[in-house]
């Protein structure tokens, strides 16, 4: 399957399917203990960078389907462009059980009139299925020391590169509010 | 910004920005080893702005803006800056502004400059071009992140902040010192792949594992 068919289906597959719109927020068990990855501290393969094919297994496509659907808005006919599930890359870090998501925007897919910056979010999803954790923003780094105090019991970062998904072409640029003295 | 400069150096105007924005509501959580970090960090907020080059040789902060972005419904965890890619100053001719330095700060410590916020310099690269011609010599554009260390006993204390320029293989870290003088700190290092794709390798954070 090419690049852009293989995010072709991914993105109908989240736009059309009922469960998309059903349960939302899902649950998050916010298990602090987790310690992310880095997902740009090493190169990542991109889908679409050279030709042939890419696999991506149903436990992967599901941790993105899972992450997607969290964090953006259910899909609505006039979606404004920066909520699209095209206006975001997401990076993809397997380790052990659990697949390490990260949702970043895609500033060039709605028209570059925008930077955002710690927008986004990150998702630790089990192999079987559950949000473990998310982050959103710029968290503070190392480990969580919630106000009770607990005794972190950190998951290594991920050795092997992570996977990246673009978001597709540019479609139009959409007007958006400003904000005053910067537009 | 009303009120706020015009500066004749950019590192002036670094200076008088950190304070203003650590001093916005919720731009300070603090440590996070601190006590009642979460309760503040919860409801903690950044805030982002343009430092500009104006046709008069001078440095001016943009209104700052704070986040709209949407996050999920449940969430009290927004953070994150959506900054106009355009300042629009009615003072001068559109298209005669430098756009130098994104600005912004990260409400909890230990932080660093985060991926995100080097990916958001890429764009600002494609959108304004990689350098900016000032008084003081050619200026890579650039983004800075604010931070305090601690919330108590000052919430709106600049304690520092992170730069990254555009095509450098380094972030920095500026902090004062015990003598009040400013001293830098490498605190990661970048790898270009391409003109748009990235490795970034943090150094270790003083107290993190």
């Amino acid at each position: 399957m090419r690049a852009t068919s293989l995010f072709l289906c991914l993105a109908a597959l989240l736009a059309s399917c009922s469960w998309f719109r059903l349960q939302h927020p899902l649950p998050i068990e916010e298990d602090k203990t987790i310690v992310f990855p880095r997902f740009h501290e090493q190169s990542a393969i991109k889908v679409g960078a050279r030709e042939g094919p890419y696999e991506l297994d149903g436990v992967a496509l599901r941790a993105l389907v899972l992450a997607a659907r969290d964090f953006l808005p259910p899909p609505e006919e006039e979606q404004p462009c920066r909520d699209k599930l095209e206006a975001h890359r997401y990076r993809v870090i397997r380790r052990g059980d659990i697949v390490f998501v990260q949702i970043e925007d895609d500033d060039e897919f709605c028209g570059l009139k925008y930077l955002s910056l710690d927008t986004g979010a990150r998702y630790a999803i089990s192999t079987d299925g559950r949000i473990l954790r998310r982050i959103i923003g710029a968290e503070p780094e190392g480990t969580e020391i919630p106000d009770g105090g607990m005794e972190p019991d950190p998951i290594a970062p991920s050795p092997a590169p992570p996977a990246v998904a673009d978001g597709g072409s540019p479609d139009a640029p959409e007007d958006s509010p400003d904000s005053g003295t910067v537009q | 910004m009303p009120g706020f400069g015009p500066f004749e150096s950019h590192w002036d105007a670094l200076l008088a920005a950190c304070p203003l924005i650590l001093s916005q509501r919720g731009a300070n959580a603090g440590h996070r080893g601190d006590m009642s970090f979460n309760t503040r960090w919860r409801v903690s907020t950044e805030y982002c702005a343009w430092l500009y080059y104006t046709p008069d040789s001078k440095y001016e902060l943009s209104r700052l803006v704070e986040s709209t972005n949407p996050t999920p419904p449940d969430d009290q965890d927004e953070r994150g800056c959506t900054l106009p890619a355009f300042v629009d100053d009615q003072r001068y001719p559109a298209n005669s502004l430098k756009h130098l330095y994104v600005l912004h700060n990260h409400p909890g410590t230990p932080t660093n400059i985060s991926e995100r916020d080097i990916t958001a310099v890429v764009t600002a690269a494609k959108i304004h071009g990689e350098f900016v011609e000032t008084k003081e010599g050619k200026i890579p554009i650039s983004i800075v992140a604010f931070f305090s260390r601690h919330y108590d006993p000052n919430p709106t204390a600049c304690d520092g902040f992170y730069e990254y320029s555009k095509g450098s293989s380094e972030v920095v870290e500026w902090a004062p010192d015990q003598q009040g003088q400013w001293r830098r700190e490498k605190a990661g290092t970048v790898i270009w792949e391409n003109k748009t794709d990235f490795r970034f390798v943090p150094a270790r954070e003083k107290g993190i594992p």
